[in-house]
């Protein structure tokens, strides 16, 4: 582990340097989890999180100079993601909707994707429950619940994100994972 | 969430965060508290389910493959080639229109030459190899050579060749030009 943080940072220096390869490296190393935490934050559309993923290693490398190493650089990233995510949404809410739109009643797209067509169908089934469940939270109660249930950050770490006190962390989250327990408990005690 | 224990927000923080300070003393709360037992278990249940609906499929090697490639069209080096551009371009245009200019003054002043006028494509291509030719003795040489001596097919056609190219300079240079 030790090793892992110490090669990271020398990944880090060097791409601040402009090595191409170490710039290379560091995208490779953070994409999966940027990506994962993309495609919730984007409920759970690929294609928009394709994109937020791509802006955010694309802010990454034009602010990577700026990169001071207070924080933890997958901090650095979610935050980056975060913001670049706020302010796309900002842009193109209303589109993003009418194509979402378009691709429920087109289906197919993400059902490729998935290893059967019953398995595919289920966890459609179960998106579209929790996406309309979702809809009752406030935006922020949203983001949080995204960061801390979905993708399992640390409460430390989503106040550090979203530059916000721990204790307003806490007091979203529950509100947020209220509501959904509300809607959705009779959901998450079915088997399967 | 419904019905109240005080030790309600420990236990979700518990299942959340997976671990506490005091976590003993949560889980031995939740053996004994009918509440927060159930909660624990709807919960974890809930948290588990969120987790695993909304992970996304891998990511592709094509889908890899693109976000790599943008290290190579990363914006912070076009924009200062864009920048250099925007900074250049006038000097360039400018340069341009100099030339542009120029050429058209000297086109102007240069009356065509009265011998180069009806030269046929064949023509140009002989003053083109002006140089070629004025060895005109070495190209006999070799083609004396030729006529001795058998030498291998690709040698010969470059020679019969040479031989064309030396009888079809001396009919254009007797008819429309003098050397
Ligand atoms: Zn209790």
């Amino acid at each position: 582990m030790k090793g892992n943080i110490k090669s990271e940072e020398i990944l880090i220096d060097l791409a601040q340097k402009g090595d191409d390869e170490a710039k290379a490296e560091l995208i490779k190393k953070y994409q999966n989890l940027i990506f994962r935490a993309a495609y919730r934050l984007c409920d759970f559309d690929r294609e928009a999180a394709m994109d937020l993923t791509q802006e955010t290693f694309l802010k990454f490398l034009t602010e990577l100079e700026n990169f001071q190493k207070r924080a933890s650089l997958s901090t650095w990233l979610y935050r980056i993601m975060v913001r670049e995510f706020l302010k796309e949404r900002r842009k193109a809410n209303l589109f993003r909707k009418f194509v979402k739109k378009i691709r429920a009643t087109d289906g197919g797209f993400h059902n490729a994707l998935e290893p059967s067509q019953l398995g595919a169908l289920l966890h459609k089934e179960a998106q579209h429950k929790i996406l309309k469940a979702m809809e009752k939270l406030s935006d922020k109660q949203k983001l949080i619940v995204k960061l801390k249930v979905f993708q399992g950050l640390k409460i430390k770490e989503i106040a550090e994100i979203l530059g916000i006190k721990e204790g307003t962390v806490k007091v979203h989250l529950f509100r947020g994972l209220k509501l959904l327990r509300n809607q959705l408990s009779d959901w998450a005690e079915e088997n399967g | 969430m419904g019905e109240k224990c005080a030790y309600l927000e420990k236990v979700i923080l518990l299942i959340l965060e997976e671990d506490l300070r005091d976590m003993e003393d949560v889980l031995n709360h939740i053996k004994i508290c009918p509440v927060c037992s159930r909660e624990k278990k709807v919960l974890s249940s809930l948290i588990s389910k969120l987790r695993e609906h909304s992970e996304p499929q891998p990511l592709t090697l094509s889908e890899f493959t693109h976000i790599t490639s943008l290290i190579k069209t990363h914006p912070k080096k076009s924009k200062r080639s864009v920048q250099n551009f925007s900074i250049f371009k006038p000097i360039l245009a400018f340069a341009i229109v100099i030339l542009l200019l120029l050429g058209t003054l000297l086109l102007m002043n240069r009356g065509p030459k009265p011998s180069l006028v009806n030269l046929t494509p064949e023509d140009k291509e002989v003053i083109e190899k002006l140089d070629l030719l004025r060895e005109l003795n070495t190209l006999e040489k070799l083609v004396n050579i030729a006529h001795q001596v058998p030498e291998k097919r690709s040698q010969r056609t470059i020679l019969r060749r040479f031989t064309v190219f030396r009888s079809n300079f001396e009919y254009k240079g007797r008819n429309n030009f003098h050397v």
